[in-house]
């Protein structure tokens, strides 16, 4: 079923024409006074394995609440270390089977951060970094030395990273509305672009 | 929103009752819920504490600390939209929510039979403070069929989707007898990526079981 399709299904109100009143007979006939399922923490900055996290901060001196820094901002975090967290990440999530939510709720982290995390674009606290890395079950320092938010000094990391990147780029051929997009964004923008270079 | 009207069954006494099931929740509508609810939350509280029951671990319900305003706030509007994952239904009985639903329609998929087939995974559902039952207070629920109906329609939006009923959740330990017993769910057992909750998936089949009123 296509995206439009979907939405269509989506919107479309699940109002049966059906004779419910056996269901409705069959539904009251019995208790259903524990149904609860999900999980939700008592505060969303306490869930998931902070005392992990603490743990694994402690042993390895990681940075404490006051020294959170912005990934983007250290020099030591190569492109190529960013966008291999990113990929890390994006892929590591997969291969749970979880959302980006679903993530954020069981690592405890700030979807936003998460999302930063995944698009390898934003503000990214060591603490944040910490947390997936205990929910992941990573070292903590390797994950903080590829955010940029611990001295690297490590030439072979900086090169797995590299190659990391690189190997995980799709190689999937384009959806067809991918392909319209391009087609389409090449028309708006290179056309009028080498148009106006020939007026000149 | 749409709705259609149906019945509970009300104890003590097992009188019908009508009540509504709405499809297509705003996320109002879970403020509103929160609102209704929470103070109730606090009476089963005090409830505990008057029973001296002051373990957590014996017999408190185990959503107690859930709220749906919160729930409401961290989720975006668009999630509701033409292109979002987000579904919503609810139970209203007089103006009073009986039971809420929270749906999402991607990202999730089947660990039973063929792997990753997509299903409708419920995220969040839960019933009325007042319709729990809560053995250590010798309490129960005073609506019942207001879970199920939220099931049924998780079920029916899984086969428009094209998902064929396919369902999956994660229950909370004193709901894995409901998921299993009166949903004919599959407890496929501790998910240590999701806090070791149990989790359940409803196969094609059994959906088609279940719509028919014989899990």
């Amino acid at each position: 079923m296509s995206t439009i399709e979907k939405s269509r299904v989506k919107n479309a109100p699940l109002v049966s024409t059906e004779d419910r009143s056996d269901f409705v007979s069959w539904a009251t006939s019995i208790s259903d006074g524990s149904i609860s399922a999900g999980w939700q923490s008592l505060h969303p900055h306490l869930a998931g394995n902070q005392d992990d996290a603490k743990v694994s901060a402690l042993e390895e001196g990681e940075a404490s609440d006051s020294e959170m820094l912005i990934g983007r901002a250290k020099s030591a975090a190569t492109d190529a270390s960013r966008r291999s967290l990113a990929k890390f990440v994006e892929l590591s999530r997969r291969k749970l089977g979880q959302s980006i939510e679903r993530l954020a709720d069981s690592a405890g982290v700030d979807l936003g951060e998460l999302l930063a995390v995944e698009t390898g674009e934003g503000s990214v606290h060591a603490q944040t970094v910490q947390r997936l890395a205990a929910f992941l079950g990573v070292n903590s320092q390797r994950l903080l030395q590829l955010a940029g938010l611990a001295p690297a000094n490590n030439h072979g990391l900086e090169q797995a990273a590299l190659h990391f990147a690189a190997r995980t780029e799709s190689v999937k051929p384009l959806e067809p509305q991918e392909q319209a997009a391009l087609e389409r964004f090449c028309d708006e923008v290179f056309a009028e672009a080498t148009a106006n270079t020939r007026t000149a | 929103m749409s709705e259609q009207a149906t019945k509970l069954k009300e104890q003590p006494g097992g009188g019908e009752v009508a009540a509504v099931i709405h499809d297509l929740l705003t996320l109002e509508a879970l403020f509103t819920a929160e609102e209704q609810w929470c103070l109730k939350r606090i009476t089963v509280l005090r409830e505990l504490a008057a029973a001296s029951i002051h373990d957590a671990r014996a017999g408190w319900p185990q959503s107690i600390h859930w709220s749906w305003a919160r729930k409401a706030a961290t989720c975006s509007p668009s999630r509701l939209e033409a292109f979002g994952d987000v579904r919503l239904f609810g139970v209203e009985v007089a103006g009073q929510w009986q039971a809420l639903l929270y749906g999402v329609s991607e990202g999730y998929s089947t660990h039973l039979g063929a792997k990753n087939r997509p299903l409708v995974y419920v995220d969040f559902i839960e019933a009325a403070p007042w319709n729990w039952d809560i053995p250590p207070l010798n309490k129960v629920g005073r609506y019942r069929g207001a879970g199920i109906q939220l099931m049924e329609l998780a079920v029916r939006w899984s086969m428009a989707l094209g998902y064929d009923g396919r369902i999956g959740l994660h229950a909370l330990a004193q709901a894995k007898t409901f998921y299993a017993n009166r949903c004919g769910m599959q407890d496929l057992g501790p998910d240590a990526a999701y806090h070791n909750l149990s989790y359940f998936e409803l196969t094609e089949t059994s959906a088609k079981t279940f719509l028919r009123s014989r899990p």
